[in-house]
């Protein structure tokens, strides 16, 4: 920077905050420039401003509202607490409503129940075309399959001829 | 409410509770608040929920202050500063106590307002709080706008400035907002700030730096 040049912006700023708190340098120019002067001048007055205007701000709350803040404060930590502490009697209340507990536990066996049946139920059309895609039955399967119809028909009877005994009777 | 708790400050030997403290030694006087306070800690963290009160009527103004700096809304501020101390109660086993209580609480109220920003609608400036007030219901007064009177020239571009300050700030990242209040609106140290934030020496200043230069794209035309 030359001495006649201005201030650049980022020195104005430097010069109201500077980062490591010590007060920056002062340029030469700034010592003799009335514009530069009153352009830091400016900064820093609007920054006290902006500062005091949030101190005043601050300061200007009665104290009903500080008193106001820590009660919702602490009524909301009383209440975060609350469950907190009732976790451990969940068991005890079960044991006070034992029909509480077991209409629960039969419902909750009644819905697995439920889910179990029609999912079963879902699943046969499947399994009947499982079955109906097996190969035709070898001659030996069809010579049993006469075999147990006759026993099937023998046993018809004789249930018929025991009923028409029975009726004699 | 339950009888809040008052850290004892030493008069001349006594023990009272209204007096203001006269310790010499501001360092022996940290220390002992520190120990007072830790005793507290235990209390609350043993299941004394009422005890906590002593944090939040000590602090609440202190962090209720940092938070409307950085938010620049009272009504965020006031529910801002409940959550940090909801958040403190609820983290108050961790706390080990190798930073006084108010850093910790520092760091708390820095991440919720990180949070909060970055969900929040878009920022109010400080300039228009007056009408924030309106609907902030009679617990907030109204704005506190300064204004040095020499003249009214020099207040309207004295206000213009501000208001481009304040505007400025709420444009930096939610960190670089933290870092530069609590440097220029709370004048801590840069080793106070590296304690609440838990960032190094060098990387503040590099913070302070980049706001510094947003500042100035902010305020080009001072040129």
């Amino acid at each position: 920077m030359t001495a006649t040049s201005h201030l650049s912006a980022d020195e104005i700023v430097a010069r109201v905050f500077p980062e490591d708190g010590g007060p920056a340098a002062v340029p030469a120019h700034l010592a003799g420039c009335a514009v530069c002067q009153e352009r830091v001048a400016r900064l820093r007055e609007a920054w006290l401003l902006d500062r005091g205007a949030v101190s005043g701000y601050m300061d200007g709350l009665a104290e009903p509202f500080w008193t106001a803040q820590a009660e919702r404060t602490m009524e909301e930590i009383r209440s975060s607490v609350a469950p907190r502490a009732a976790a451990p009697g969940v068991r005890p209340r079960l044991v006070r409503h034992p029909l509480l507990a077991f209409g629960s536990l039969a419902a909750a066996l009644v819905l697995v129940a439920t889910a179990t049946i029609s999912h079963v139920t879902s699943q046969a059309p499947a399994v009947r075309n499982t079955v109906a895609e097996r190969p035709t039955p070898s001659s030996v399967d069809r010579s049993d399959e006469e075999l147990l119809r006759a026993i099937d028909r023998v046993l018809d009877d004789s249930s018929l001829a025991h009923l028409a005994a029975e009726e004699s009777l | 409410m339950a009888k809040v708790l008052n850290f004892p400050h030493r008069t001349d030997g006594e023990t009272s509770v209204t007096e203001e403290p006269r310790l010499e030694d501001d360092a022996r006087a940290r220390a002992e608040r520190r120990k007072f306070e830790e005793g507290v800690r235990e209390r609350v963290v043993a299941g004394d929920v009422d005890a906590f009160e002593y944090f939040v009527t000590t602090y609440q103004k202190r962090i209720t202050r940092f938070v409307f700096t950085l938010l620049r809304d009272a009504s965020d501020a006031d529910c801002v500063a409940q959550d940090v101390f909801v958040k403190a109660f609820r983290a108050l086993g961790e706390f080990k106590g190798e930073s006084a209580f108010e850093t910790w609480l520092t760091r708390i109220a820095i991440n919720t307002v990180r949070d909060r920003i970055r969900r929040r609608r878009p920022v109010v400036s400080f300039s228009e709080l007056r009408d924030l007030d309106d609907d902030d219901g009679p617990e907030l007064p109204a704005s506190f706008d300064p204004a040095d009177g020499t003249s009214p020239e020099r207040d309207l571009l004295s206000g213009d400035i501000r208001r481009r300050i304040s505007d400025a700030l709420v444009t930096l990242s939610p960190r670089q907002r933290s870092i530069f209040v609590m440097k220029h609106y709370e004048e801590k140290s840069i080793a106070e700030i590296g304690e609440a934030t838990g960032l190094d020496e060098g990387t503040i200043k590099s913070h302070l730096f980049r706001a510094a230069r947003k500042l100035r794209v902010c305020l080009e035309d001072l040129r």
